[in-house]
């Protein structure tokens, strides 16, 4: 449960990369054969190609993490980011709305989802892997029932800029924007009483409520973030897309999952860190970024991808117990 | 007992949120007063249209059913109006039926038409080899069954299916080769993005390869993987493919949406104009597209061609004219061109 840093450690970057051996290990180990095997993979614009690829996934995860740790899931982030973006670019091309305004409804719906879902998990103990599954559907219909199924193209050049700019001209904005988030978060969950409350729920639900650690909030607030979160992919992705597209989303939310759990927070809640989430995203998109430089198909990506997953997570839990990776407890 | 009360507020709010969904929907059966077997989608918009259908559908007692794979998508919900438009026309009861890609709920769904004594079906299937039974079920109630689009397997064409009739996909894919071997004459360094899950799209991949015709060793496919037909698994593959060949200069895909994610990808990576985007579809976003100057050249899917020719098809043989000349018909598609594609924006062909 103790989260606190050991105080022999007072630089950051020490702690994350302790924090954090097992998955930057399979990180390494993944670079040097992708590099072995294509020449193009450690290339600046490739680099800044698989960053902004990653950059939807992170938003998203970071949002997981949160919620991972405090013991629960959320499986209606892929359809927020579905309904959100669909929403937003079929407001600003068919009802003509202003676009600053369009975009502020479709992540006011986006967080509303999450709310909704954070209220009903928190006040009635529902699990909320039936809750979100079923705000999951109802997300699904309504970018469906708006969009009549039909993806809507947008060519509004500032909605457009907003995924595929650059900040003077070499980074993505996406990937601007993922800097911004991962730096806001961990210092939420590292330096901030709100952080501090989130680990002691997921740790011991009954140890916080008995110390005076108000749950419902804590809860609440985080679904409303991972809603505020995937609605917020959902913007940038349609407008990379050049459109909103109802069917995007489906299965964003198991990689997002898996981002977390590849970077070490623990399913059972109470144990997690933004750094580890980051570097799990970062291992999910060189799998494929690789995988799809050095031409390998589709198909075998998918088993590839699975066993890549399953190794890491194995090593990841394993490391405690070999001698030489044993950190100071 | 606050709790109770927010549960009480809750349930009687979805209470009376099914109600108001269930009483919308009855006021549209209930309003064409004669014993419709269906309602059409329409039906109970406007009363005086309504009537007006009512007595057509009176005097022209005819029914009939189309059971799509999916509305979420404008080619089938393109169809799906079309017929609408025509049975409407001609003073007949139109029923679509949605299983929205389950193959287990279009089963369902084709034993419901079996049972409600419809005068002809036309069917999508969800899988061209998942459907058997539900065809024979539909050919048990002796009505005749038009499989449109996509073909099921030729078993079940022989034994259940009145006719056939879809897009010439060899032909679209065809003819997007022939034109990219006139753009490359020297040939090119391509990239595939197919969807091999899908007959109709392995169908256009060989086309397009047969198209290539005697230049065909001139083109060398540096890349070819499953851009899934959609736009954002293309999107990403797209962009990996254009790091890891440098050299690239076109992208062939199976459908619009893929080639909208390659066309994203070739911007975003500053070679609009330098990488060519070949698609099939010609779908109004790929239309916009082409226009724009986003995609190189796009051959013609024609749902609304499917569903005139299947709806008139039809007709002719419920009037009593039961020969059919060709049990699998393939219509004609073609390069869709600026003045087309400016003519025809909003639409499908």
């Amino acid at each position: 449960m103790n989260q606190k840093k050991s105080k022999v450690i007072d630089n950051p970057v020490v702690s994350i990369f302790r924090g954090n051996m097992g998955i930057i290990a399979v990180l390494v180990i993944m670079c040097i054969i992708v590099t072995v095997a294509t020449d193009k993979f450690l290339t600046a614009n490739n680099i800044i190609s698989v960053l902004r690829q990653i950059s939807i996934n992170t938003y998203i995860a970071l949002g997981m993490t949160l919620i991972i740790i405090l013991g629960h899931i959320d499986l209606s982030v892929g359809a927020i980011v579905a309904m959100s973006g669909t929403l937003t670019v079929g407001l600003i091309v068919n009802q003509n709305m202003h676009l600053g305004v369009a975009i502020v409804l479709g992540i006011l719906v986006g967080v509303m989802a999450g709310f909704i879902s954070g209220s009903i998990v928190s006040n009635f103990g529902v699990p909320a892997f039936i809750i979100t599954m079923a705000m999951m559907n109802i997300a699904n219909g309504i970018a469906y029932v708006y969009s009549g199924g039909q993806s809507t193209r947008i060519t509004d050049e500032f909605f457009i800029a907003i995924g595929t700019g650059y900040l003077f001209n070499v980074i993505p904005l996406p990937v601007v924007y993922m800097v911004v988030l991962i730096v806001i978060f961990s210092f939420v969950l590292s330096k901030t009483k709100f952080g501090t409350y989130v680990y002691a729920i997921g740790g011991n639900r009954e140890a916080a409520k008995l110390s005076g650690v108000p749950i419902k909030f804590i809860e609440i607030t985080v679904f409303t973030l991972s809603g505020l979160l995937s609605a917020f992919a959902g913007l940038v992705l349609c407008s990379r897309m050049y459109s909103g597209q109802p069917s995007v989303g489906s299965g964003y939310e198991l990689d997002a999952i898996a981002a977390c759990v590849l970077g070490g927070t623990s399913m059972t809640g109470g144990k997690g860190r933004i750094s580890g989430t980051v570097f799990g995203a970062m291992v999910i998109g060189i799998i494929s970024n690789g995988l799809n430089l050095i031409g390998v198909s589709s198909y075998w990506q998918l088993i590839v991808k699975g066993l890549i997953i399953a190794c890491a997570v194995l090593l990841d839990n394993q490391k405690g117990k070999l001698s030489f990776l044993r950190k100071k407890k | 007992m606050k709790k109770k009360l927010i549960t009480l507020v809750l349930c009687v709010a979805m209470a009376t949120s099914v109600l108001v969904g269930c009483g919308a929907s009855k006021e549209e059966t209930a309003a064409p007063e004669t014993e419709a077997p269906a309602a059409t989608e329409e039906a109970g918009t406007e009363t005086a249209a309504s009537e007006e259908a009512a007595t057509t559908e009176a005097a022209s007692d005819l029914s009939f059913a189309f059971c799509t794979n999916t509305l979420n998508n404008t080619f089938q919900s393109s169809i799906d109006s079309k017929f609408s438009e025509l049975c409407e026309a001609n003073g007949i009861a139109y029923t679509c039926l949605d299983p929205d890609y389950d193959l287990n709920t279009q089963l369902s769904q084709l034993s419901d038409v079996a049972n409600s004594g419809y005068d002809a079906v036309f069917i999508i299937p969800v899988d061209s080899a998942g459907i058997t039974s539900g065809l024979a079920e539909i050919k048990d109630a002796g009505i005749p069954i038009f499989n449109v689009d996509t073909a099921v397997i030729d078993d079940d064409i022989d034994t259940f299916v009145t006719e056939f009739v879809g897009t010439n996909a060899y032909m679209a894919g065809q003819l997007v080769g022939e034109q990219m071997a006139k753009d490359y004459p020297d040939g090119a360094k391509i990239a595939v993005l197919d969807f091999p899950s899908n007959e109709s799209c392995v169908d256009r991949v060989n086309g397009f390869l047969e198209g290539l015709g005697e230049n065909a060793d001139k083109f060398e496919i540096v890349a070819q993987q499953d851009g899934q037909a959609a736009l954002d698994a293309s999107m990403g593959l797209a962009e990996d493919i254009i790091i890891a060949n440098p050299e690239l200069q076109a992208f062939f895909c199976i459908n619009d949406p893929s080639a909208l994610g390659a066309a994203a990808a070739v911007k975003s990576a500053n070679k609009t104009g330098e990488i060519g985007v070949y698609s099939i579809d010609a779908s109004p976003d790929g239309k916009q597209a082409l226009l724009d100057g986003e995609f190189t050249a796009v051959a013609a899917q024609v749902p609304l061609q499917i569903a005139e020719y299947s709806f008139d098809e039809a007709t002719r043989y419920l009037g009593g004219d039961t020969e059919i000349a060709e049990k699998k018909v393939y219509l004609d598609s073609h390069l869709v061109l600026e003045d087309e594609a400016k003519e025809t924006i909003s639409d499908w062909q």
